[in-house]
């Protein structure tokens, strides 16, 4: 698919057929079935369930330890949606936009 | 006020920043304007589909990072302490919830031409009531949102021009601005005002990191001041504080990711790549931008103990004031933060406006009053709905200032009824076999549930609106998504929806 190819505004034309035949794109990051778990498993690890009683509100570089915690696992989830987005998603459109005949109500709306 | 604060006096310097600030944006409006290349709705609602990675990432990061990231979560820091790290989650996690539903969603925007988010809801499920049951809360939402916005617009102008203008002057300026250069250039002008915000909001939070960590003895003093004052507020979450986190998780990680103005940027694209680029990019925006705001409600807390709720929404203006009689070069450093606060107030405020323009006309006007509407009627309509909204909403900025409400109770009400429409479609671009009468069901219980929770609350009927910790629109989008799965499972849709004769 052309990037910034001309196309037309939606206009309540349905196909539901048309419109579930073109909703997979060439590769999704929920493809991939680590995906999901990993992001469960960052999320669940950054909220501080499983302190022990002992750490209280002990400091590091000014912030209480546990918080460091929480920063971290959300440099990890950063990075893991970063690789999501630049290695698991890929929209694999081929021109089609230009020709498309559900694409709209036919044509630009002009004024 | 309390008497720690600092007396904060920007002096005429920070009057001509902000001056030719607005000057710059209002040329910026008139440049949109040349470059409009057709009275369309796509020109006008997304710029044509025309941005690249930088005013792309630009404009997401300015939309994203509002008045409130900067004024209310420091604050919500200042009175929650060090429990609300977890803003640094959830921002990030709306990224990741963008990664569950943006790629089928741009997929589809891009072969059928979506102009608003709820093309996509009548595309996929064929249902008037549910169409303009998401417009309406959608516009709620939004609504909300930039009544938010003039609320921090007023407190911003009225901090940086050291008391020479009132809360209201500051609101009408920076409104009759933006509505200028909005009205003038649409998407296009927003999106390049959104470049020219985004760059001075990063350069802002640059600048206010190095000075929070290298003046008066940074983090650490900050936190051995805490413990002197309130050591409460350096302890990890209790059982019902963990509820709370999780609750804040869902509920911001999925609401926001909902926001009609952040998606109508992924229909924006010039193409994928940039799409793409920009994601990954913003996923780690909140480690500069909310950190900051988190440490700001920290430091706060050490050196201003004791403020008022409506007080602590001016922390970030209290902690950066009280840095401002130093030196020269810091007091240009902190006008330009400040500068930096005003453009973020106005690029959110902006992009929400113009979405909800779009939606009312092209979903609502379009659809149900003039099907014969041209394109250059359904602008002007668009434009006179947003001018008629923001007379509305500076009325309730004025009543907000009178009543002392504070920015956070906005933001609850605007994210408990977004959220609802999370189904839609996060489960809407999966599900081929959900009908519209479930999500339509699961919708409406899940918004009425909340609003019964809030009004009791509200009417102490009963004392919280956050029963067992977990927020009012987090047990309405329970019940909603138990609906929607339940109904699914027990009577899936035997065709797919068909558009009505």
């Amino acid at each position: 698919m052309p990037d910034n190819g001309p196309y037309s505004e939606y206009s309540d034309q349905r196909d539901p057929d048309a419109f579930w035949a073109a909703i997979r794109p060439a590769d999704e990051p929920l493809r991939h079935r680590w995906f999901l778990p990993v992001v469960v498993a960052i999320l669940v690890v950054s909220v501080p369930w499983y302190l022990p009683s002992a750490i209280g509100d002990r400091l590091a570089l000014g912030l209480p330890v546990w918080t460091w915690i929480t920063i971290l696992c959300g440099l990890l989830l950063a990075v893991v949606t970063a690789f999501a987005s630049l290695r698991l998603w890929r929209d694999g459109g081929t021109g089609e936009q230009a020709q498309n005949p559900e694409r709209g109500a036919g044509g630009k709306d002009e004024a | 006020m309390n008497s720690s604060v600092p007396e904060v006096t920007f002096g005429p310097g920070a009057l001509l920043v902000l001056g030719g600030y607005l000057v710059v944006m209002l040329g910026l409006g008139f440049l949109g304007r040349l470059h409009q290349k057709e009275r369309s709705l796509r020109d006008f609602y997304l710029g044509g589909s025309t941005f690249g990675f930088a005013v792309l990432f630009l404009t997401l990061f300015a939309t994203q990072y509002s008045g409130n990231t900067l004024l209310g979560f420091a604050g919500r820091s200042y009175v929650q302490g060090t429990t609300y790290i977890v803003s640094i989650t959830f921002m990030i996690l709306v990224i990741t919830v963008f990664m569950i539903y943006a790629p089928r969603l741009f997929h589809l925007a891009r072969r059928f031409g979506y102009i608003t988010p709820t093309d996509f809801v009548y595309h996929r499920f064929g249902s008037h009531p549910l169409r303009i049951l998401c417009v309406v809360l959608l516009c709620w939402g939004l609504a909300n949102y930039v009544l938010e916005q003039l609320v921090a617009m007023g407190h911003g102008v009225e901090a940086i021009s050291g008391g020479r203008m009132t809360f209201m002057q500051g609101v009408l300026l920076l409104v009759g601005v933006m509505l200028i250069y909005e009205s003038l250039g649409g998407m296009r002008a927003v999106a390049w005002t959104d470049a020219v915000q985004g760059s001075l909001l990063l350069c802002g939070c640059a600048v206010i990191l190095y000075t929070l960590v290298t003046a008066d003895g940074g983090l650490a003093a900050a936190a051995e001041g805490i413990r002197t004052t309130a050591p409460e507020k350096l302890e990890a979450p209790d059982a019902r504080g963990l509820r709370t986190w999780v609750s804040t998780l869902l509920m911001l990680g999925l609401g926001v990711a909902l926001y009609p103005h952040a998606i109508q940027r992924i229909f924006a694209a010039k193409g994928e790549k940039s799409l793409r680029r920009s994601l990954a990019a913003m996923g780690f925006m909140p480690l500069a931008t909310t950190l900051l705001a988190f440490l700001i409600g920290f430091i706060a807390l050490s050196r201003f103990p004791g403020l008022s709720q409506l007080e602590s929404d001016k922390v970030t203006i209290y902690v950066l004031g009280g840095l401002i009689d130093r030196s020269p070069v810091m007091y240009w450093l902190i006008v330009m933060v400040f500068a930096a606060v005003v453009a973020a107030i106005m690029s959110t405020a902006d992009s929400a406006l113009l979405s909800m323009g779009s939606m009312f006309t092209k979903d609502i006007y379009k659809n149900y009053f003039r099907r014969e509407a041209s394109a250059r009627e359904m602008l002007i309509v668009g434009k006179t709905f947003a001018w008629g909204v923001m007379a509305i909403l500076i009325l309730m900025a004025w009543v907000s200032l009178e009543t002392e409400s504070s920015i956070w109770v906005l933001i609850e009400l605007k994210l408990e009824f977004m959220v609802q429409l999370s189904p839609v479609f996060m489960l809407g671009v999966y599900w081929r076999r959900m009908p519209a009468a479930a999500v339509l069901a699961g919708m409406v219980l899940g918004t009425l549930l909340t609003l019964v929770i809030w009004c009791g609350a509200a009417f102490d009927v009963w004392a919280t609106r956050s029963p067992w910790g977990v927020g009012a629109g987090v047990w309405g989008l329970l019940v909603n998504y138990g609906i929607c799965v339940g109904w699914t499972v027990l009577r899936p849709a035997k065709l797919p929806p068909t558009v009505p004769a």
